[in-house]
């Protein structure tokens, strides 16, 4: 091992334990606005949209101020014209105190529980309650952590951890969800933990002084701590911040917090949600507990059906409602689970209630500068002239398409062993890869060479019939 | 805890008692939410359990035992929901009330009594107690003391080690043995409910 440490270049080191993979929205770090919400034109990773963004800077301050409930935002526009982007610059410009739920339309179908409670779900997980109460914290060095799992493979796994701190000592018994909690968050000898008694939550401190010489190559975020005195479990006043979902899935008393883990929390009664609402409105009357409103973002909100949009009216009148975003691309189309055209998908009653932000398609400069940052975050270098062609073939094409293109050519152009990506990579993946539009074609040419290309015409015309009959 | 004036807070709290075979048992309604329960022995009229709930919104319905021994629960069962909690042989400390001592049993401690230092804090006003080879701690808080403002002195403090318990004592002081006899006065006034007579007429 030694001798491969030592052949290794330096900037080869990465902490094992966080690589982040690169997602489609990670250059995103903000709403790129100055101090006065005016959008500077390239910034915190976000390009042009200037209008849409200052309609967001001004939710920004809407939901900073935290004092209009139930309020919601329409981000409409055609594909690949930063949607997304602006709703995730939106929770990054939040912060990470203030609640941001972000989820797809389709996600509230499931067969375990009805689409109004996936709905009110989200909306609750999307309301944060700052806390302060005390609790029981177990908080210590992690001497061992031993999970032994059964021979057959099946079966409940059996845990125990070892704790200490500078007076003592002590072995705790672990329930299956609190093993794997453990596990998520990679926790291991040396690290100095805090548990929750109550939450389950567990955090990371740092690690502990006695180990700091165990690797000599610890990575930048590594803190080192002291190992705590005195006893392992306190008693502490500390402030938590859950999310309303949170506080139901812990008193619904069938499952308990662990639900929280494995997300199995099935359907929460009612009476529970009134009286977790009742039992809040009193803490804050009594100011043990403060609100915090947050953002329910739901992406592709067309595929909601009627039920969820007139749902979402009435829930919007909530006091304790969130603020929601919600992103289509769709134009006038018909409203799920009706017959109905309707603007955006969506039926004119609830669109009534929202404002509406409009994303332009971008022009060629927004497309480049995108390209540019893009082929940063990916890492790879472009040359000037290869960057021209890619906004070339974004405008004809689309974005995404382009942005595809990067990691590809890279690739590539690794292969010939240049440093840089060149006109000649892209030309390649262009050629390798097939866009929408050339694919379009192609099929039209040679449709008839295709399997069940007859057989799906007949299908549709099928469910054409159907649905007139109905 | 409200330490202030202990007397006037149970004055002020709703009780309610109940009177069993050789137990009578008071429930406490304090105004800040929390509830206490208190259990008495009626021949000796000595506290035998005491245990709180409190007020929080992220706790299931359970009593903290303050005194006497701990309400068992179903351990395999309770692993799961749990999530986290002592392994079976770690030390735990029971609390318990005579007549004119507080005691302490702290079972699973398997070490030798020289390994212990116990010793009286006199400004957190608890009891500490450390071992030589740093696998036990703890900080016994001596509530009896601090609900009266009294301030406790090593000199009460005794300890001995028998069958892989700790057992500390202490001797109660004369202000709290005349507090506990004013308490025993002014709870004989609470309203006790039969509870022979649930008001469920079988028909």
């Amino acid at each position: 091992m030694a001798t491969v440490s030592g052949v290794a270049k330096p900037q080869e080191i990465h902490e094992i334990t966080r690589i982040e993979r690169i997602g489609a929205h990670s250059h995103i770090r903000g709403l790129g606005l100055d101090e006065s919400f005016e959008p500077r034109h390239v910034s915190q990773g976000m390009v042009g949209q200037l209008q849409a963004r200052r309609g967001a800077g001004v939710v920004l301050g809407m939901i900073k101020e935290g004092k209009i409930a139930g309020r919601s935002v329409l981000l409409a526009g055609p594909p690949g014209t930063g949607k997304t982007a602006i709703a995730m610059g939106l929770a990054q410009a939040l912060g990470p105190d203030t609640p941001f739920t972000s989820m797809s339309g389709s996600e509230i179908y499931s067969l375990e529980m009805s689409k109004t409670e996936a709905l009110t779900q989200a909306i609750r997980k999307s309301i944060g309650v700052r806390i302060k109460e005390e609790s029981e914290i177990i908080e210590g060095e992690v001497v061992e952590i031993q999970v032994e799992r059964p021979a057959t493979g099946v079966g409940t796994k059996v845990g125990k951890l070892t704790l200490k701190s500078t007076d003592m000592e002590t072995i705790y018994d672990l329930g299956n969800k609190m093993i794997e909690a453990l596990m998520k968050e990679k926790v291991q000898a040396g690290d100095v933990i805090t548990i929750d008694k109550v939450t389950g939550k567990i955090t990371r401190i740092g690690r502990s002084f006695t180990r700091a010489r165990d690797y000599d190559a610890a990575g930048p975020q590594t803190r080192f701590v002291q190992c705590p005195e005195g006893e392992l479990q306190k008693r502490k006043e500390v402030v938590h911040t859950v999310t309303l979902h949170e506080i139901d899935v812990i008193n619904s008393r069938t499952h308990g917090f662990l639900a929280l883990f494995s997300g199995d929390t099935g359907e929460i009664k009612s009476e529970v949600r009134e009286q977790i609402n009742f039992k809040v409105s009193e803490w804050r009357e009594e100011g043990k507990a403060e609100f915090i409103p947050g953002v329910l973002f739901i992406d592709e909100v067309h595929m909601l059906d009627i039920e969820c949009f007139s749902f979402m009216n009435r829930a919007l009148e909530d006091e304790m409602a969130p603020i929601v975003i919600v992103a289509t691309n769709r134009g006038v189309t018909r409203i799920r689970g009706t017959n109905y055209q309707s603007p955006h998908g969506m039926p004119l009653d609830l669109l009534d209630r929202m404002v509406i932000i409009k994303t332009e398609p971008y022009n060629k400069e927004d497309l480049k500068e995108i390209l540019r940052i893009r082929s940063e975050e990916e890492d790879c270098d472009l040359e000037a002239n290869a960057l021209e062609v890619l906004t070339r073939i974004a405008e004809e094409s689309s974005l995404r398409y382009a942005i595809q293109l990067i990691t590809t050519a890279s690739l590539v152009s690794r292969k010939r062993k240049a440093t840089v990506v060149g006109i000649e990579d892209i030309k390649k993946v262009y050629s390798l890869f097939v866009d929408e539009k050339r694919s379009m074609q192609y099929l039209r040419e040679l449709q008839d060479e295709y399997m069940f290309h007859e057989a799906e015409i007949d299908n549709e015309i099928n469910e054409s019939e159907k649905m007139i009959t109905e | 805890m409200a330490q202030k004036d202990w007397f006037s807070l149970i004055k002020s709290a709703e009780k309610i008692a109940l009177v069993g075979s050789s137990t009578r048992k008071i429930h406490y309604k304090f105004n800040d939410g929390r509830e206490m329960v208190e259990e008495y022995n009626l021949d000796t009229g000595v506290l035998n359990k005491r245990a709180w709930k409190k007020n929080n919104i992220c706790k299931n319905d359970k009593w903290d035992v303050e005194v006497g021994e701990p309400f068992y629960l179903n351990k395999q069962e309770n692993i799961e929901s749990i999530g986290i909690k002592e392994s079976n042989d770690s030390p735990f400390v029971v609390h318990r009330v005579t007549k004119t001592k507080l005691e302490w049993r702290i079972r699973n401690t398997p070490f030798p009594i020289d390994n212990y230092k116990v010793s009286v804090d006199s400004t957190e006003k608890c009891i500490t107690i450390r071992t030589v080879n740093k696998k036990f701690f703890k900080k016994l808080p001596l509530l009896e003391l601090q609900r009266l403002n009294l301030t406790p002195n090593q000199s009460s403090l005794h300890y001995s080690h028998f069958m892989n318990t700790l057992i500390i004592t202490y001797d109660k002081p004369p202000e709290l043995l005349s507090f506990e006899k004013k308490l025993a006065m002014e709870l004989k006034n609470v309203k006790v409910i039969d509870d022979t007579d649930m008001n469920c007429k079988p028909s």
